[in-house]
């Protein structure tokens, strides 16, 4: 039992590393990638093509000054932001990165990973209610519904894949996958992972929540520093955890001839983390009643027909 | 005790100091936050019995959807900060009925004997999906047609009538 719990804290620990490093990696990229979408260089003075750009905001953040406006609640301000980081730090827990790097094959991981962002919706709206301020309640109200209202489609579009390799685990889902993709075989279960997955994610063109013509910041209006930085951690830590789970769920994980799996595993991560950063930068926002619109008249209905054709062609075919 | 059983009685004693929270703070606020931190406790609590789907059924099921919805009810009604007023009028009778229904949980918890000794193994997700879909098929329909009773409501209640 002791040894268990050993290797538990050991993977925990491993998986704050990658949560960390994804987030700079990330955070780095998406600046990288803006500046060169738009003919710009983006960061380049801290070491080679700002390569540190990352380190020295993270520097700049823990040293700036701990501010808790005067008329917030304190509880629920202090608590937010670190609810928002938890379910990001936890759905890194049933990714089946490539053997031997598998930290935990829940008996249900499909499911754990569709249900821990709930957490997160909580962090918005607990951050939105206890700012003291209209253009976070705004904003939290925004998201949260933005988020509730994507969960749903999200889920239909993984339970393709469910019905294809008929178990809820990751594990078996990317054993199943040897010879073809389900990308493959449910192209549109994939289309929906990933549309859903950038509202999910907050990204353009569903990032209402921070709308920051309208709405200033968003949720997070009066957050600064350090605080305001385990938001920006969250985003993307989440981000990496989920292309992830979509490379490992749909493009096969670590399966990949020559290369050893990890290399295809990172290959596949990143290159579905590249294609939300080119989304980012090339197509505007939605207004809320569109946002809401596509998830409820769109993507709700053709993720529910996907599931029948699924169904149908694996009964007769 | 195993390393497991310090972690129950952790997620345990975790439920119990939020739900005396949940009660007792006089600050809606706080009152919702600790109530979502006893749901996740006790989902927690099942994950160490390795009651894996029923774990994540909690967190789907009550902290995504339970909390954020009284979340919602805090937001919408606007009574952030508000402080807690309503009182009851029957005290005495409130603690009759609290004390009868704790008495006959407690009862029937200590009366509660497994036939054999309860090993704590992860149950089949496929197990539980199969017998939903199969032996309890017709409490499982009904349950969606309870959904679908109060989605009906919830849309009667809002609609407005064309003109108004």
């Amino acid at each position: 039992m002791m040894v268990t719990l050993a290797t538990s804290v050991v993977w925990a620990v491993g998986l704050f590393v990658v949560a960390a490093l994804s987030v700079m990696l990330g955070v780095y990229l998406e600046r990288k990638v803006a500046g060169h979408m738009q003919a710009r260089l983006g960061p380049m003075r801290t070491g080679p093509h700002g390569i540190a750009q990352t380190l020295a905001d993270t520097v700049k953040l823990l040293f700036k000054e701990d501010l808790i406006p005067g008329k917030v609640d304190r509880l629920g301000f202090i608590v937010a932001p670190l609810l928002a980081f938890a379910p990001a730090l936890m759905s890194l827990m049933v990714i089946p990165y490539a053997r031997p790097f598998v930290p935990r094959d829940l008996n249900a991981g499909v499911l754990y990973f569709l249900a821990v962002p709930a957490i997160g919706v909580i962090a918005v709206m607990v951050a939105g209610l206890s700012s003291a301020n209209n253009y976070s309640l705004l904003g939290g109200l925004r998201s949260a519904a933005q988020l509730i209202s994507y969960e749903i489609p999200r889920s239909l579009s993984v339970l393709s894949v469910v019905m294809l390799a008929g178990s809820l685990s990751t594990v078996t889902i990317l054993e199943r996958q040897t010879h073809v993709w389900f990308a493959v075989l449910t192209p549109i279960g994939f289309a929906l992972y990933i549309i859903t997955t950038i509202a999910e994610l907050n990204r353009t063109p569903f990032d209402l929540p921070e709308a920051e013509a309208e709405l200033v910041g968003g949720y997070h209006t009066e957050y600064s520093g350090l605080r305001w930085a385990f938001f920006m951690m969250a985003e993307y830590a989440g981000f990496f955890a989920a292309s992830a789970f979509g490379a490992a769920v749909f493009l096969g994980g670590g399966n990949g001839p020559l290369l050893p799996p990890i290399v295809w595993f990172v290959i596949k991560t990143y290159a579905i983390i590249l294609f939300m950063m080119w989304v980012k930068w090339t197509v505007p926002r939605f207004r809320i009643d569109q946002v809401m619109t596509l998830s409820r008249k769109v993507l709700i209905p053709v993720a529910l027909l996907n599931l029948a054709v699924t169904a149908v062609v694996m009964q007769y075919v | 005790m195993g390393a497991g059983d310090i972690l129950f009685f952790l997620a345990a004693a975790v439920s119990i100091a939020a739900a005396v929270v949940a009660v007792t703070d006089e600050r809606l606020l706080h009152s919702v936050l600790a109530f979502g931190v006893f749901l996740f406790a006790i989902a927690c609590a099942f994950l160490i019995m390795g009651a894996e789907f029923v774990a994540v059924a909690q967190i789907f099921v009550y902290v995504g959807g339970v909390a954020v919805l009284i979340l919602f009810g805090v937001m919408l009604t606007a009574s952030r900060g508000a402080q807690r007023t309503v009182e009851t009028e029957h005290p005495m009778w409130a603690m009759v009925c609290a004390l009868v229904l704790a008495g006959t949980l407690i009862a029937v918890a200590a009366a509660y004997r497994p036939a054999t000794a309860v090993q704590s193994r992860a149950v089949d997700v496929s197990l539980l999906g199969n017998a939903l879909l199969g032996p309890q098929l017709v409490g499982f329909e009904l349950i969606g047609l309870i959904l679908l009773a109060s989605v009906i409501a919830a849309l009667a209640v809002v609609r407005r009538e064309p003109g108004r």
